[in-house]
């Protein structure tokens, strides 16, 4: 791609060129010229249903009277897609009984690769606000125990809230800097991490200009400290999901990487199909969802599993 | 010792269900919360809370949602969808029924809080509208 063509495309989409270049190269021109005409209202509203509170047959008709129009999706069970009155979903009387948590496709499949079962023990490393939490702890059923961890305390009175809203009870919250938890032996560890966020460009369009949305090799340095210190809090035959809402392979990929070459995990295989890695052949099994073709926030999810 | 805390407040005779509840302080608030598990908290560090919060006591006590889960031999009364959202952001509405402490449902048969009748007059005493308004 010549530097006029770049300067062409920057001129037609308001974006920070390093930030256009990147997509170019991860994505190629076509997928990058997709992404950049998509428009908040491309991303589907969606929302998941608490099935320790309702069913999702009974949250329809409930949503229905409120004048919500909901449909299942065909990605996530749980899942719905509001396709009217947005607006009126976060006041409704179904999200105020914990039936329902607004949550996008990419963060429920996030939860849906993890795989809680009922009677584990499961670490959420960067919990707050709690959507993912929430759903984790729904899938428990309630039982066993959830370790919610998050850094910043003034994020905890929402990820408390949240819990408490869905019922949520076997939950432990911990107040500290991921990188230094060291109770481990953990079923399964999500590490919903903390990113650049180009995955959200589409529905947060202040991104495409942000100066710290190219810092990928500073978050990487973050990301690989929490990735290596959640394999080391698993259990043998433990699974840790690794995600983020960034779309660079630097900040996953990469991170993954530079496990893979110290302790031994193994990449296993994650339900349903929806927007394969197409970046590195070595990442087959794992997920990167684009906003162009799912219709929602960006994601890229991988499912490891550690084996000695 | 929870009982004795909401009894007090309330002033009426309630029973919770039988599991495990715990204390926390955050803030300089108190708060009870409580789990049906056993949550042995002592095995991890930096602990901030546990399981549903139910109590605050800070210069008052407030009562909170997730207390809606396990209180028990409260009487329900049932309202139309119009009173449900004027109780559920806290404010007071007429009903018909004899004076005393009522879970409160709404025409789904869901709880939607917990208030005090007298006179016809029921009076929230927790109201799901908290999530919003304070629950952030």
């Amino acid at each position: 791609m010549s530097i006029l063509q770049i300067k062409r495309l920057q001129q037609k989409y308001p974006i920070n060129k390093s930030l256009l270049k990147n997509f170019i190269r991860w994505l190629g021109i076509d997928e990058t010229v997709k992404l950049l005409e998509m428009k908040p209202d491309d991303i589907k509203k969606t929302v998941r249903v608490n099935l320790l509170k309702i069913t999702i047959d009974d949250v329809i008709l409930r949503l229905k009277k409120e004048g919500i129009i909901a449909k299942k999706m065909d990605e996530i069970y749980e899942g719905l897609h509001i396709t009217n009155n947005w607006n009126k979903v976060g006041s409704s009387q179904s999200y105020l009984n914990g039936e329902i948590m607004p949550q996008g496709l990419g963060s429920m499949l996030t939860v849906h690769a993890l795989d809680p079962q009922p009677g584990e023990k499961i670490l959420d490393m960067a919990a707050a606000p709690g959507g993912k939490t929430c759903f984790i702890g729904e899938r428990m059923k309630n039982t066993g125990i959830l370790v919610a961890n998050d850094k910043s305390k003034s994020r905890l009175s929402s990820l408390i809230s949240n819990l408490s809203r869905h019922s949520i009870d076997n939950v432990i919250i911990t107040n500290r800097d991921a990188s230094n938890i060291k109770d481990g032996d953990f079923d399964k560890i999500l590490l919903d991490a903390p990113c650049t966020g180009e995955g959200l460009i589409v529905s947060h369009p202040n991104r495409k200009t942000s100066k710290s949305i190219v810092n990928n090799y500073d978050m990487q340095k973050i990301q690989i400290i929490l990735i290596k210190r959640a394999i080391s809090l698993l259990k043998i035959g433990g699974v840790c999901v690794y995600s983020t809402c960034s779309l660079s392979p630097i900040e996953n990929e990469e991170v993954v990487h530079s496990v893979l070459n110290h302790v031994k995990i193994e990449q296993i295989h994650i339900a349903g199909d929806p927007g394969k890695s197409e970046l590195h052949p070595d990442f087959y099994m794992s997920k990167r969802i684009l906003p162009s073709k799912m219709y929602c926030d960006g994601f890229f999810i991988v499912r490891l599993r550690r084996v000695k | 010792m929870v009982v004795d805390i909401i009894q007090s407040y309330t002033g009426y005779n309630i029973n919770l269900i039988d599991q495990y509840y715990y204390k926390f302080t955050i803030d300089k608030k108190n708060y009870i919360t409580t789990s049906s598990s056993n949550l042995d908290t002592q095995k991890i560090k930096y602990v901030y809370s546990c399981g549903l919060q139910i109590i605050m006591i800070d210069n008052d006590i407030s009562l909170l949602p997730g207390l809606l889960e396990v209180i028990i031999n409260i009487e329900h009364v049932s309202i139309t969808k119009k009173q449900s959202v004027k109780f559920s952001y806290g404010k007071k509405i007429e009903i018909k029924n004899t004076d005393g402490l009522y879970i409160v449902r709404d025409g789904f048969n869901r709880k939607i809080g917990m208030g005090e009748l007298k006179n016809n007059i029921l009076t929230p005493l927790i109201d799901l509208g908290w999530y919003l308004r304070e629950g952030k």
